[in-house]
């Protein structure tokens, strides 16, 4: 992992068009500014991570899914 | 019962005159593309939305290229916790949709084992241009939105 120290204001550039900035970190936290194009996801990592794992638990189990539905469809009519 | 939603060939006849696609009878399903892929699965950018016309308004997002990748998913019109799912025009714009209104925004569902229920996936809905026939899924800042809400006390 490249590792780079900057203080408050300071950037790095990633690539042609990201652009981080260390904006503020008085005690701990640290506030940083993103400049990327829109087709660039930007996400908190542990964010991100739930994600992934909610979209893998709710790959299809087709029995359990369609008596799930029928439950649903009969319960709505 | 499984194979409406297993069998391919049961699913198109399903999915004819669906409401989701305009009513016409020739839209079976729609195949869109995901140039981020989904989170848990970023490889694979093409899917496809097939609507189960025995079981509305239910419908499956599947990988063209993985099958094994298929998701039970459902518009977010249909749930009454629809008014707090805000999408941000600056992720509208990742697929070139300017009004929230054209913008066609589904959940992803899963089986809660504890409760036996169907959740959705409030926080990271599937946005998606349907005239583009590009979509993706996006990750809502509004913390406060369930990753499982009970589809027992929210189908309209």
């Amino acid at each position: 992992m490249l590792v780079l120290t900057r203080k408050s204001g300071e950037s790095i550039r990633i690539g042609n068009n990201i652009i981080i900035t260390i904006l503020e970190s008085p005690s701990g936290q640290t506030k940083i500014g993103v400049k990327a194009p829109l087709d660039v996801p930007i996400h908190r990592e542990e964010v991100y991570n739930r994600i992934q794992q909610e979209n893998k638990s709710a790959l299809m189990v087709h029995d359990e899914m369609s008596n799930m539905l029928a439950k649903y469809v009969r319960g709505k009519s | 019962m499984n194979e409406q939603i297993n069998t391919p060939t049961n699913q198109q006849q399903d999915l004819a005159g669906s409401v989701l696609f305009g009513g016409d009878e020739h839209s079976q399903e729609v195949k869109i593309e995901f140039p981020f892929g989904l989170p848990g699965f970023e490889v694979f950018t093409r899917f496809k939305i097939s609507a189960l016309q025995d079981y509305q308004p239910f419908c499956v997002l599947q990988s063209e290229d993985e099958p094994a990748i298929s998701m039970l998913i459902i518009e977010v019109k249909f749930l009454t916790i629809q008014e707090k799912i805000v999408i941000p025009d600056k992720e509208l714009r990742k697929v070139n949709i300017l009004r929230g209104q054209d913008a066609l925004v589904f959940l992803i569902l899963k089986v809660n084992h504890k409760t036996h229920e169907l959740t959705a996936n409030t926080r990271a809905p599937l946005v998606i241009n349907l005239e583009a026939k590009k979509g993706f899924q996006a990750i809502l800042e509004d913390a406060s939105l369930p990753l499982e809400y009970s589809l027992a006390k929210g189908l309209n």
